[in-house]
């Protein structure tokens, strides 16, 4: 694969990165109780699968 | 939302129960709330945001007495706020009890069906749903605290845009973004046989959990700053309210423009001064070498000599047309020939040429730079010295003004005076610290940047520890992208809300006035006549943050409901003001009154009867749908005190009561 396309491939990556993560803040929304590691754990799930997808 | 009703048990000055029904009518949306200075116009304003998220506005004194004095006497151990609302087509009632000598208010909404309250389970999302606290602070305001929002170093206009905008979740993505990315980083460590990026690994790690703490104190104290900023405005405000104190303040606002200007022309000076060393202190520094190198070019002995007596073309001629300028021939390979070809060795030739001549320019220009430089510095250094000595003056007739207010006659001055100071030396004193965290910040950017650096070059050759750093990358990035997707946004909602308040302006103001945002959010209003941003007095700074305010609610409500990919939707809430008008003019109160209405679908107005002439009152009318007087009982004997009568509606209403059961404010409607 040639450079540029290896550097769309990481900014597609990027923006559907961004759009799960934002799925993710919506949905504990204005949530009170600490979410913190629920969340990470939920980010860190989807930043795996979309590596998997890279990988 | 819609606030319908409002009711206070033992809350601050409200003894017993207190119910404040509000206009909801689309024609008649204004609660209209007449109130003189101290008697709890705050107060009302703070019930509700209290009610609503346990908190109270910065200017809210001895915030932890929320239970009545007189009724806290009699026994009484608790006070409560309770709130009816209208939601999308429903009707909720928010109510907070706080209970001595408990540690947190209870919190409850309840939804109204049938005459039944049905309590929701999970009642702060709910009502962070329908009004997110962020946004909530600039509906429930007051006139004084809007008018900050033009104070010249304010900071809040800025964080005002991003909260209405709604970027709150996206600020959280960051965040959690930025924390995963690190969790990543530790997760380096523990790739078998790469001893060597542990250490590495420990010092990234290290960096980075220094940065989060340092990047959340910078938030902490920006904020502190900007809070701080907004109450010592709201001071500076009450002190120009102030008989006796009024001129001192107003003389200080004179010195401190002025003291802003000469900041600004020192700063302006310091850079013509660093402008000078760039481009004159090489001429001074060389001025002997230049003088020497120029004389000796110059220098008739060498003329013509320089760069060598013999140009390359001519002896080029002389070798290709085989005969020397005394005739003689030259036959290639001769001894003749050889001896002029010889030449070569030492001739000169255009682009040399051009190199002495060039040389010879720059040196003339090096001389005459060299001769008026030290002329320059001399009025660059004595311009510096006046306007710093003219600085150091009005920062003494400052604190002179301040010494003035400090020893007032008057306890409420003297303490107004006291907190402005305390406020100064903190605004000051964390300002310094801000400088330093945002440098140390910085720079510890770069050590991160370069310790990633290493770490990916050690592993390039572990798969493992790779795929690993590749993940926090994307983290990274992806944080990167939503800061990146924000400042797009923000800039597209400053563009939006400047153009709103112009054309408020347009409506509002008789003079042509052009609202500006300059890209620190300093707002400005500008006016062909006058060169550069008009002079704010009170009254254009009132008219502008009304505009602002105006303008925010707008593009709040312009987002209702409007679903985005990162950006939450607005809200629409009843708007709360207190003595917006104060500062105008006569010209200005009648068309900002009939503008006032139409600021937002409900608006709960607060005015002392220094605001409510020139026509005010006949201009809101239309719209008033409520009216009430707030009376102060005072235990105390009359003495000299007036009774603050308001006729209203042909009848009289006495405002300050004496020699009464108890000291209290009674609410009393009126229509």
């Amino acid at each position: 694969m040639t450079q540029p396309g290896l550097e769309e491939d990481r900014d597609d990556l990027v923006e559907r990165l961004v759009i799960e993560v934002m799925e993710i803040e919506r949905q504990y929304g204005h949530e009170l109780r600490n979410v913190k590691a629920e969340k990470h754990g939920k980010i860190r799930e989807v930043i795996e699968t979309l590596s998997r997808v890279e990988l | 939302m819609r606030i319908s009703e409002i009711d206070l048990w033992n809350f601050r000055q409200f003894y017993g129960r207190e119910t404040l029904k509000l206009a909801c009518g689309n024609e008649q949306n204004v609660t209209l709330i007449h109130a003189e200075n101290g008697v709890g116009k705050t107060t009302l304003l703070n019930a509700v945001y209290w009610a609503m998220f346990g908190e109270v506005t910065p200017r809210f004194e001895q915030r932890q007495r929320i239970i009545n004095f007189e009724a806290e006497r009699e026994g009484v151990q608790h006070a409560k706020v309770e709130i009816e609302f209208e939601f999308n087509g429903q009707q909720y009632r928010a109510s907070r009890r706080f209970e001595k000598n408990t540690r947190e208010p209870i919190f409850s909404v309840s939804k109204l069906e049938h005459g039944a309250l049905i309590p929701l389970s999970a009642p702060e999302t709910f009502i962070n749903s329908v009004i997110p606290k962020d946004m909530a602070r600039y509906f429930f305001f007051d006139g004084e605290h809007a008018e900050s929002f033009a104070a010249e170093q304010n900071k809040g206009t800025g964080t005002a845009i991003r909260s209405m905008l709604g970027c709150d979740l996206a600020e959280r993505g960051i965040s959690d973004l930025k924390a995963v990315g690190n969790q990543y980083t530790r997760l380096v460590s523990d790739v078998d046989g790469e001893a060597g990026v542990q250490n590495l690994r420990d010092r990234l790690s290290r960096l980075e959990d220094e940065q989060e703490i340092d990047e959340a104190a910078l938030k902490d104290h920006e904020k502190s700053i900007e809070e701080a900023a907004a109450q010592k405005a709201l001071i500076e405000e009450a002190l120009r309210r102030t008989s006796g104190a009024k001129e001192i303040q107003l003389l200080r606002d004179e010195l401190e423009v002025q003291k802003i200007d000469a900041e600004v022309q020192i700063g302006a000076t310091r850079a013509e001064l660093v402008h000078w060393i760039g481009a004159k202190a090489i001429a001074v520094t060389s001025r002997k070498l230049t003088s020497k190198t120029l004389d000796f070019i110059d220098e008739e002995s060498v003329r013509g000599r320089l760069p060598s007596p013999y140009r390359e073309d001519f002896i080029q001629g002389l070798l290709e047309k085989e005969t020397c300028i005394c005739c003689r021939d030259l036959k290639p390979a001769s001894e003749n020939w050889v001896a002029v070809a010889a030449l070569l060795q030492t001739a000169g030739n255009t682009e040399v040429l051009n190199r002495v001549v060039r040389a010879r320019t720059r040196l003339i220009s090096l001389k005459e730079n060299a001769a008026n430089a030290p002329k320059l510095l001399g009025v660059i250094q004595e311009r510096l010295a006046s306007l710093l000595a003219r600085y150091r003056t009005l920062e003494q007739r400052v604190g002179e003004e301040s010494r003035k207010l400090e020893d007032f006659n008057l306890d409420e001055v003297r303490e107004r005076e006291s907190a402005r100071i305390t406020l100064d030396k903190m605004i000051r004193d964390r300002s310094t610290e801000v400088g330093s965290l945002r440098n140390t910040i910085k720079v510890r950017v770069q050590s991160i940047n370069a310790l990633e650096e290493e770490i990916q070059t050690k592993v390039a050759k572990n798969e493992k520890a790779r795929a690993i750093m590749q993940k926090r990358q994307l983290a990274f990035s992806a944080s990167e992208r939503l800061k990146t997707l924000l400042q797009q946004y923000e800039e597209d909602a400053r563009k939006d809300i400047e153009a709103e308040i112009n054309f408020i302006l347009q409506r509002t103001a008789r003079r042509d006035y052009r609202f500006e945002f300059a890209d620190d959010f300093k707002m400005s209003l500008l006016h062909a006549d006058v060169e550069g941003a008009v002079p704010k007095s009170g009254g254009e700074n009132q008219l502008m943050s009304l505009a602002f305010t105006a303008a925010l609610i707008r593009f709040s409500k312009a987002r209702l409901n409007k679903q985005h990919f990162i950006l939450s939707p607005g809200t629409v809430a009843p708007l709360v003001l207190d003595a917006p008008i104060g500062h105008l003019d006569r010209s200005y109160r009648h068309a900002t009154a009939e503008f006032i209405p139409k600021m937002a679908g409900q608006v709960i107005l607060l005015l002392s009867s220094a605001h409510t002439s020139d026509g005010v009152l006949e201009a809101l009318r239309p719209y008033v749908g409520m009216e009430y007087v707030l009376i102060s009982e005072n235990k105390g004997p009359k003495e000299n005190k007036g009774d603050d009568a308001i006729d209203l509606h042909g009848k009289s209403y006495v405002r300050s009561l004496f020699n009464q059961e108890r000291s209290r404010t009674r609410i009393q409607r009126v229509i």
